[in-house]
């Protein structure tokens, strides 16, 4: 069985700019992107900020595999914006543009609707950026000199590296036991799948923890790293221009009751109709795909 | 006359922990918890289940280590999958916290791992804390989407005149009702095939075939189905 579709976004490799950026400072931009999206309401700062991190993806050669990684949205987004137009999450009275049977739809879901996808696709965007240009070692190696307690680290690092090892594991496991007749879906192949991975899994940690007591994991001296990150003078500016301008916009979001738009824009009924249609569709097709798929064979 | 040597008793080193568990074997059984939380995901889609199962290492770690390491995994998988795919599943790590903290003390102190029916109202415990801790976070992040079927349930619930909050409770417990105690059923049958230096100390019951589970695990949601639809019902006559 190949788990190869399901495999993680992991590094594209390269030598960009966007790659060469020190990992703490493309850091600073994504938790920025994180704190400015859940500060304002503004739809205008929030796909701006998506189509900034858009932009930043021919740069670092990474535009493909970006918008694959980014389908992921489809489904969420799609049902999102079709319940936020059948169920506003703001304040009643809500504004009832049309119906279809027993669906009321509501102008005043949309603005919102479209709000919390901006959030959701721009702090996306930029974190894919972020993943996909930066080797996981450099970020680890950025994480410890923040002072990030190194068995957090060592922790989080064997994490990244594990999940690739147990998916090929996965595959293999299931393949053997189909070869001795076991079913390839369904509740009865769950616990022939999934306790020969766990068991398996765990018993060989215990050899690692000792090797890892040999090499005298929990001494106190310094550690080094095979893995160099330096700090130039332009990530510095990268650093320090993403966090100004990042922190005085979502201030200025907070001052400004978080800047909506909503009173300004008004959408038309049409518009709201259209939306929902292809947001409902988009939504029931994924879902039937799923379905379709999941009887395939 | 001189005494003879006496063997000093033996002192516990500092490198275990309440769990006498070397602290090299907890700091690598954790990152192999979170990492089989994560996989476990992509194995219950491979099997194509309408469950998620991507709480197994938390329960297992939260049993076997303790509720508090069962947190820890918890809160490095939302952390691990937010450097994979993005920050969107951070907020849900609040829920995995739960849902290790209730496993963990629900075995080791509530002793609710004692027999099948205890282990199961566990298990239920765990996915009705975990839905009113995830409710809300699908409501703010998400506007109450998640993307997968249990959506459309949410849009039924709206249709009859549920609000929005009450709608994605009423979709998330059924689906959270059934990926808990399945998930739990799974970890139990993994625990008793682990080494038994690792669960010596852990008063739980042994394993059931997953058939039975199943079956009650139906008549729990379609029991809660019924009532939710009621209350759905009730709520949209009355709004």
């Amino acid at each position: 069985m190949s788990m190869q579709a399901a495999m993680p976004i992991a590094m594209i490799p390269g030598n960009s700019i966007i790659h060469r950026i020190n990992p703490l400072a493309k850091l600073v931009w994504v938790v920025g992107y994180v704190i400015l999206a859940f500060s304002t309401q503004n739809i205008v700062i929030l796909y701006s900020m998506a189509l900034f991190a858009l932009l930043l993806a021919p740069i670092a050669g990474v535009t493909k595999p970006l918008l694959k990684g980014a389908l992921i949205l489809v489904p969420v987004g799609s049902s999102l914006l079709a319940l936020q137009i059948i169920a506003p999450a703001v304040e009643r009275p809500w504004t009832a543009v049309d119906q279809i049977g027993p669906l009321v739809l509501y102008g005043d879901g949309v603005y919102y609707g479209f709000v919390l996808l901006g959030r959701i696709v721009a702090s996306l965007l930029m974190a894919l950026i972020m993943v996909m240009t930066t080797h996981p070692s450099d970020l680890f190696t950025s994480f410890a000199k923040l002072k990030v307690p190194y068995t957090l680290n060592f922790m989080l690092a064997m994490t990244l590296q594990l999940i690739p090892v147990f998916q090929r594991e996965v595959g293999i496991i299931m393949s053997a036991q189909k070869s001795r007749g076991m079913k390839g879906t369904g509740f009865s192949a769950v616990l022939p799948s999934f306790v020969p991975v766990f068991v398996g899994a765990i018993e060989r940690v215990q050899q690692l923890s000792i090797s890892l007591e040999s090499r005298g994991f929990g001494s106190d001296g310094i550690k080094t790293s095979y893995r160099q990150v330096r700090g130039r003078a332009s990530d510095w500016v990268v650093g320090i221009v993403g966090a100004v301008v990042l922190i005085t916009l979502s201030v200025v979001a907070i001052t400004k009751g978080t800047w909506s738009l909503a009173n300004e824009i008004t959408f038309s009924p049409l518009f709201v109709l259209i939306t929902f249609l292809i947001a409902a569709t988009l939504f029931a097709g994924v879902i039937l795909a799923a379905i379709a798929f999941s009887f395939k064979k | 006359m001189t005494s003879a040597p006496v063997a000093a008793a033996p002192k516990k080193s500092s490198r275990l922990n309440r769990n006498n568990l070397p602290m090299t074997l907890i700091v690598t059984l954790i990152p192999v918890c979170v990492a089989l939380n994560i996989v476990g995901g992509y194995i219950a889609s491979a099997l194509r289940l309408p469950v998620y199962l991507d709480m197994i290492g938390t329960a297992i770690s939260a049993i076997v280590l303790g509720p508090w390491w069962g947190a820890l995994v918890g809160v490095l998988t939302n952390g691990g999958s937010a450097l994979i795919s993005g920050p969107v599943s951070l907020p849900f790590a609040l829920v995995n916290v739960v849902g290790a903290l209730i496993w963990g003390y629900g075995v080791r102190s509530w002793k609710l791992g004692r027999t099948i029916p205890r282990f199961f109202l566990l298990n239920v415990i765990v996915a009705v804390a975990c839905t009113i801790v995830a409710a809300p976070i699908i409501v703010l992040v998400f506007g109450g989407a998640t993307g997968n079927g249990a959506d459309a349930l949410t849009g039924t619930f709206l249709a009859v005149g549920q609000n929005l909050v009450g709608s994605v409770f009423s979709s998330n417990i059924l689906t959270s009702l059934a990926d808990k105690i399945i998930g739990g059923f799974v970890a139990l049958a993994i625990i008793e095939a682990l080494p038994k230096s690792l669960t010596a100390n852990i008063d739980i019951v042994k394993a059931t075939p997953l058939k039975g589970v199943l079956l009650a695990v139906a008549g729990v949601v379609v029991g809660v189905l019924i009532i939710v639809v009621f209350l759905a019902l009730n709520a949209g006559a009355s709004a």
